[in-house]
């Protein structure tokens, strides 16, 4: 009878684990599709007003467009400089990130093979700039930048965003590198790579979700930033999107959707950017490098 | 290939001294193997060997070249660590390799380099894959191959087979020993386990506290240990130490203790001249017998604590009259010892040790 009893259970006890799996799966969906809608939403929202019409937009403000004017996108891509100030933006982000994930990349090694004072006073050194709010900074910068002449240049900008983001950038990239295995290192130096070879061969490639980390971060922030344009640029030659748009907002005064273009327009590179860096993300590399 | 010399090695890390004046002579084609307990510098010793820690004091020569100051790159060694270290994000053929691009071999040669080695080690099918997509003894002999490929003029091993399961090692040990009869290079391996040593090594360092305690081969190390902690270090189970005294009667040597009397294998002229010893006997040298059939002075009597019958044999544990612990290994076949039960022991086979019971060191071995 116990052993019959015995049988019966175990598929009774799988069954309702089974069940309580389910449960906590339809909840993690639920919790899930929930933050997509938040964040979805408001999207969809700023993208269905910039293919209405700004009569259509008082009339109807949250409904779909009666027809699709993607002539909105058409008129600001011809006809304002919009192209001009995104080529800027892109310039200044896509080499900003590409050297502050450069010299992140190659201050964060020296710190991880450095041992002892040296590696804690660089390390210490770069992490300090983290607690200093860009706010402290701006009257000096502002004053360092204009006697070195670089205000009002794309140059300037690339180089402040390059020094503002070495400290979290080496943080996220030293926390990261310290996580590969010391044998790696010496199994490469014994197969008679240098230090370059080490750092570009072996610790860069398996930092990659560390640099992805970082050119996500680094890639919003500059996309994004108005304050330094706002306080370094004053020629249309050198303004960057975020800064354009401020003018936008008078140039197509109460043109709402006009503006959503502009601002559906500028967000596209981020989400490129992050979809195209995700899987590195996710991706844990470092798994099966050692032990069974 | 080449051997290897270590001439006066000391190692300090901080206020540390982990290796005290090391001197080794490894000869070319040698399988050397470094044993001790964990932390008595072995990887130290290879690490330095290998060019990835520094001496304090001393020189390292591989061949006639001193290279104490030399790269890893340039010492021409290759090592397999205990973790393999393999690197992820390269296939198995792209980590086997590396060592060969960096150094400009043609692409040619390195095709066939990484096919020869992994044709010997049976990767030939798991070339294409990752790390992780391999299991712990695939990645081991990646990490083995990584090292052949280079055609290194010595091998440097640190506990390569530790993290396989008990019987993979076994198998990879017989491998390692194929591998090594086929390569003739100079390996200098590192392992805490005593068995791995004996069985792999042409010769064994045993090393306790950063200092060398003998160098010999697995043989004359197992029959003639220089002291109480290689003694009990070779071997499993460990050799048993018995504390008691030494008496000269009639031109017999006994070895005394509180209702022990033991005739030793030896005479007065070659006994030690001290009275306080401690007598040394492996658990396998001695035999159980019929008190009928020999004379009082020829076996000690025990009594049985606890009987470990595994198969071919049984491992019992017994204390001597005056209490002293006494591990022996017995052939099955015969009876089982029951607890509490008083049996007989006869040394038998091997040697009998005596030694000094303040250093330690072995005073004489004599052959039973
Ligand atoms: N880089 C280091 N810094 C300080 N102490 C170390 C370092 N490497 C090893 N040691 C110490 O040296 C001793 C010997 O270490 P090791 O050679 O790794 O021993 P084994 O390989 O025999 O277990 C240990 O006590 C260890 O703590
Ligand atoms: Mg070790």
């Amino acid at each position: 009878m116990s052993v019959k009893h015995e049988v019966n259970s175990a598929p009774e006890a799988e069954s309702s684990a089974k069940v309580a799996n389910n449960v906590k799966d339809i909840m993690k969906q639920l919790i899930l599709a929930l933050y997509a809608a938040l964040i979805l939403g408001p999207f969809m929202l700023v993208v269905m007003t910039s293919l209405k019409t700004t009569q259509e937009l008082y009339q109807n403000p949250l409904g779909l467009p009666s027809t699709f004017h993607f002539e909105n996108y058409a008129k600001i891509l011809m006809e304002g400089k919009m192209p001009f100030y995104f080529k800027n933006s892109f310039i200044v982000t896509i080499i900003s990130v590409t050297l502050i994930i450069f010299f992140a990349s190659l201050a964060s090694y020296a710190i991880t093979r450095l041992d002892g004072w040296k590696s804690k006073l660089m390390y210490g050194l770069f992490t300090i700039g983290m607690m200093i709010p860009t706010q402290v900074n701006m009257i000096p910068l502002y004053l360092l930048v204009v006697k070195l002449g670089l205000n009002n240049s794309i140059l300037g900008l690339i180089i402040i965003y390059i020094a503002f983001a070495m400290p979290f950038a080496t943080f996220i990239m030293v926390g990261f590198m310290r996580g590969i295995p010391k044998s790696l290192i010496e199994a490469s130096k014994i197969d008679g790579a240098n230090e370059w070879q080490i750092y570009s061969r072996v610790v860069l490639p398996l930092s990659l979700p560390s640099v992805a980390t970082v050119a996500i971060f680094n890639f919003v922030w500059v996309w994004n930033d108005l304050l330094f344009p706002l306080l370094f640029v004053r020629t249309d030659s050198v303004k960057t999107l975020p800064l354009a748009m401020l003018r936008f907002q008078g140039e197509y005064m109460f043109d709402f959707p006009m503006i959503f273009v502009g601002v559906v327009l500028a967000s596209i590179p981020m989400i490129v950017t992050y979809v195209l860096l995700q899987r590195w993300f996710i991706q844990g590399l470092t798994a099966g490098s050692v032990k069974g | 290939m080449s051997g290897v010399r270590l001439e006066g090695i000391t190692k300090v890390f901080g206020s540390t001294v982990v290796l005290t004046k090391t001197d080794l002579d490894i000869k070319d084609g040698e399988f050397l193997v470094l044993v001790g307990p964990s932390g008595c510098g072995k990887s130290t010793t290879l690490r330095i060997v290998a060019g990835l820690e520094t001496p304090t004091e001393g020189s390292v020569f591989i061949g006639n070249r001193n290279v104490t100051k030399l790269e890893p790159s340039d010492r021409d060694i290759a090592m397999v660590f205990q973790d393999y270290a393999l690197y992820p994000h390269m296939k198995v053929f792209d980590n086997m390799a590396f060592g060969l691009k960096l150094r400009k071999v043609s692409k040619k040669e390195i095709t066939e380099r990484v096919n020869e080695a992994a044709e010997m080690l049976g990767l030939t099918n798991l070339l294409d894959r990752y790390p992780k997509q391999l299991s712990g003894g695939q990645r081991q002999r990646v990490a083995l191959g990584r090292a052949v490929v280079r055609h290194p003029q010595v091998f440097l091993m640190d506990e390569p087979l530790s993290n396989l399961d008990a019987k993979l090692r076994v198998q990879t040990r017989a491998e390692l020993i194929k591998l090594h009869q086929k390569l003739k290079s100079t390996v200098i391996y590192v392992t805490h386990d005593q068995t791995e040593a004996m069985t792999m090594g042409t010769r064994i360092v045993v090393m306790k506290d950063g200092l060398v305690q003998q160098v010999d081969t697995p043989k004359f190390i197992y029959d003639h240990p220089a002291n109480m902690f290689v003694a009990g270090f070779i071997g499993s189970p460990p050799m048993n130490f018995i504390k008691g005294s030494l008496e000269t009667a009639n031109g017999k040597v006994l070895f005394k203790s509180q209702g022990i009397s033991l005739e030793l294998p030896t005479t007065s002229a070659e006994a030690p001249k001290q009275q306080d010893v401690v007598l040394g006997i492996r658990p396998e040298n001695v035999e159980v017998i019929d008190q009928n059939k020999f004379e009082e002075s020829k076996f000690l009597t025990c009594h049985v604590e606890v009987s470990e019958y595994v198969g071919s044999e049984s491992i019992v544990h017994t204390k001597t009259p005056d209490g002293q612990k006494l591990v022996v290994k017995v052939n099955a076949n015969g009876k089982i010892a029951e607890p509490g039960e008083t049996i007989k022991l006869r040394p038998l086979d091997g040697f009998l040790h005596l030694f000094d019971p303040q250093s330690g060191s072995n005073l004489l071995s004599m052959k039973v």
